[in-house]
C-alpha cells in the first residue's frame, strides 16, 4: 500500500544547506519544505497541529548544538523538542513522527542516511497500524 | 484543631495588617461543602474567613491577575497577604520563579494541612443534596434529603493530590508564616508513600491511547476553565488561542474533536515545565475530565529528565527556559 504521505521538513537557512536541500529535493519529492531562520526558532505548537491535522512526519534540521550561528539556539530547542515527542507520547501519537536531525550545513551524507532512516520509521508505524 | 489554626490565621493577619493591604483568603457560601475565594481589603473583614477541610480552591492563580493589577483595589499600596496549603505555596514559589510576581509584594501564609475534601465526591457519595456536615475526627457527619444521617470518612472524599502525597512537600523558601506545627508537619509527609505513578501512557499502546483520549477529550467544550484556573497558565490576554491577528489559527479544523485534542497538546506543552501538579484544571472542569492523565505525565516527565520539580524554589528558573553554554542537554 503506498499511500501518499505528508512530510514536512523544517530546515535552518544556513547558507551552505542549499546543496543537501536539494538533493533531498530530488530524491523525496513528497517532503514538503519550509525555510526557518534557526532550529531554536522553531515554534513547537506547528509541528503539534501539523500531526495533529494528519501530518506524518515533521523533521527540523539545524546545526549541533554548540554550532549554532545563534550560538544557544538549537541547544534550547533540543529540550524543547524532547517534550513536543513526550506531548505526542502523552496524546497517544507516535513519538517517532518528530525528528530532529542535527548536522553541520555542509553536510549531505550523513543527513540521507538519518532521512532514510526516518522514513523507513514512518513506513513501520504505518505497517503497525494495518496490522492491528 | 482546625478551629484553632483558623484562629491563628486571623490573628497572624490582625498582626501584620498595615493600611492599604490585602488579603485573599477563603470564606463561607450558601452551600455547605463550598468554599469560596474572598478578598480582604479592610481590617475589619479579617473574622470572615474560613478555614477548613473544604478550602480545595487554590489560590495561587490569582496573582497572576495581580500582577496585571487586575483585582488590585484603588488604594493599594501595601502588601498581598495570600493563604496557601503547602501544595499552593508551590505554585507561587513557581510563579516567583517565573517571575510572573514581584516576591516583595507577596505575604504567603502556609497553612498546616491534613487532608483537604472535595465537595463534589462528597455530593457524589450521598448521591445528591447535602444540607449539613459536621467534622468528627476523622469522618464526615452528613444530613442528606429528608434529614437521612450518613457518616462518611474523610480519607474518601480527598482530594486527588491529598492522597498521592507528592505534593505536600514545602518548598526552599525563607519567608513565608507558617501555621500551625511545622515539625509536626514535616513528619507527617515524611511519612508518606512517595510511590512511583503508575500512568496510561505506560501501559497503553498508541492506538489504545489515542482511542482513550479521544473518548475521554470529546465531552470537552472548550470553556477554558481548566486555562484560567491554571497558575502555570499565565499568559492571559496572550494566549495563542486568543491571537486575531497571528498567522496561525491553532484550532480551526472542522472537526471539534480534533481541535479539543490539539487544545490540550498545546496547553500542556506551554505549561509543562512549570505545572505543579496542583490539579486544578481538572478540579475546575465543568465536564470532569480526567486531566490528571497528562499533567501527572508531565511532572513526572520534568523529574525524570531534568530533574526538575516545578515549584520547589523560588528562583530555579525552568530547564526549558534556561541553557548556558557547556551545560548537559538533558
Ligand atoms: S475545563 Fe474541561 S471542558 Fe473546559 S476547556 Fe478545560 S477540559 Fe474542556
Ligand atoms: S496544568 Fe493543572 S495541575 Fe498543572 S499547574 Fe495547571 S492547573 Fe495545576
Ligand atoms: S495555553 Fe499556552 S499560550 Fe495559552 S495561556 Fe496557557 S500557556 Fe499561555
Amino acid at each position: 500500500m503506498a499511500s501518499k504521505k505528508l512530510i514536512y521538513l523544517f530546515p535552518c537557512l544556513a547558507e551552505k544547506r542549499k546543496k543537501v536541500l536539494q538533493k533531498i529535493e530530488q530524491e523525496y519529492p513528497e517532503i514538503k519544505i519550509v525555510p526557518i531562520i534557526c532550529a531554536g526558532r522553531f515554534n513547537t505548537d506547528i509541528a503539534l497541529k501539523l500531526i495533529n491535522d494528519g501530518a506524518d512526519g515533521i523533521v527540523v534540521l539545524g546545526c549541533e548544538p554548540g554550532d549554532c550561528h545563534y550560538r544557544e539556539g538549537s541547544a534550547i530547542s533540543e529540550r524543547r523538542f524532547l517534550l513536543v515527542k513526550h506531548t505526542l507520547k502523552a496524546f497517544g501519537f507516535e513519538e517517532e513522527r518528530f525528528q530532529a536531525l542535527w548536522h553541520k550545513p555542509s553536510e549531505v551524507k550523513g543527513v540521507m542516511n538519518e532521512l532514510n532512516l526516518f522514513m523507513e520509521k514512518l513506513a513501520s508505524i504505518e505497517q503497525k497500524g494495518v496490522e492491528e | 484543631m482546625k478551629k484553632q489554626i483558623e484562629k491563628n490565621i486571623k490573628s497572624l493577619l490582625h498582626s501584620i495588617w498595615k493600611s492599604g493591604d490585602m488579603a485573599i483568603s477563603w470564606t463561607k457560601t450558601s452551600i455547605p461543602g463550598k468554599r469560596t475565594p474572598f478578598f480582604i481589603k479592610n481590617k475589619n473583614q479579617i473574622d470572615q474567613l474560613v478555614f477548613d477541610t473544604f478550602c480545595a480552591v487554590s489560590l495561587a492563580t490569582y496573582l497572576t491577575e495581580f500582577n496585571r493589577k487586575e483585582i488590585l483595589p484603588e488604594d493599594f499600596k501595601g502588601k498581598l497577604h495570600i493563604t496557601c496549603k503547602p501544595c499552593d505555596a508551590r505554585s507561587v514559589m513557581q510563579l516567583f520563579s517565573d517571575m510572573q510576581v514581584s516576591e516583595e509584594l507577596v505575604n504567603l501564609i502556609v497553612i498546616q494541612c491534613d487532608g483537604i475534601a472535595d465537595e463534589s465526591k462528597l455530593t457524589k457519595i450521598m448521591s445528591g443534596y447535602v444540607s449539613n456536615i459536621e467534622e468528627e475526627n476523622d469522618r464526615f457527619i452528613c444530613k442528606g434529603i429528608g434529614g437521612t444521617e450518613k457518616s462518611v470518612p474523610i480519607r474518601d472524599c480527598w482530594l486527588d493530590k491529598c492522597s498521592d502525597g507528592k505534593n505536600c512537600d514545602l518548598p526552599y523558601y525563607y519567608g513565608y508564616y507558617f501555621v500551625g506545627n511545622e515539625t509536626e508537619y514535616r513528619k507527617r509527609i515524611s511519612n508518606l508513600l512517595h510511590t512511583k505513578t503508575d500512568l496510561v501512557q505506560d501501559t497503553m499502546s498508541p492506538k489504545e491511547l489515542k482511542k482513550l483520549v479521544n473518548k475521554e477529550l470529546s465531552s470537552c467544550i472548550r470553556c477554558n476553565a481548566c486555562r484560567n484556573v491554571c497558575p502555570a497558565c499565565f499568559c492571559s490576554d496572550r494566549c495563542v488561542f486568543e491571537q486575531p491577528k497571528v498567522n496561525v489559527k491553532y484550532l480551526d479544523s472542522e472537526d471539534a474533536s480534533k481541535n479539543n485534542i490539539l487544545y490540550h497538546m498545546i496547553r500542556f506543552n506551554h505549561v509543562a515545565p512549570n505545572c505543579t501538579g496542583c490539579g486544578e484544571c481538572e478540579r475546575a472542569c465543568p465536564m470532569s475530565i480526567p486531566l490528571s492523565m497528562f499533567y501527572k505525565y508531565f511532572n513526572r516527565l520534568m523529574w525524570e529528565e531534568f530533574e526538575y520539580k516545578p515549584g520547589k524554589t523560588n528562583s530555579e528558573r525552568q530547564k526549558l527556559l534556561s541553557y548556558h553554554l557547556g551545560e548537559d542537554l538533558v
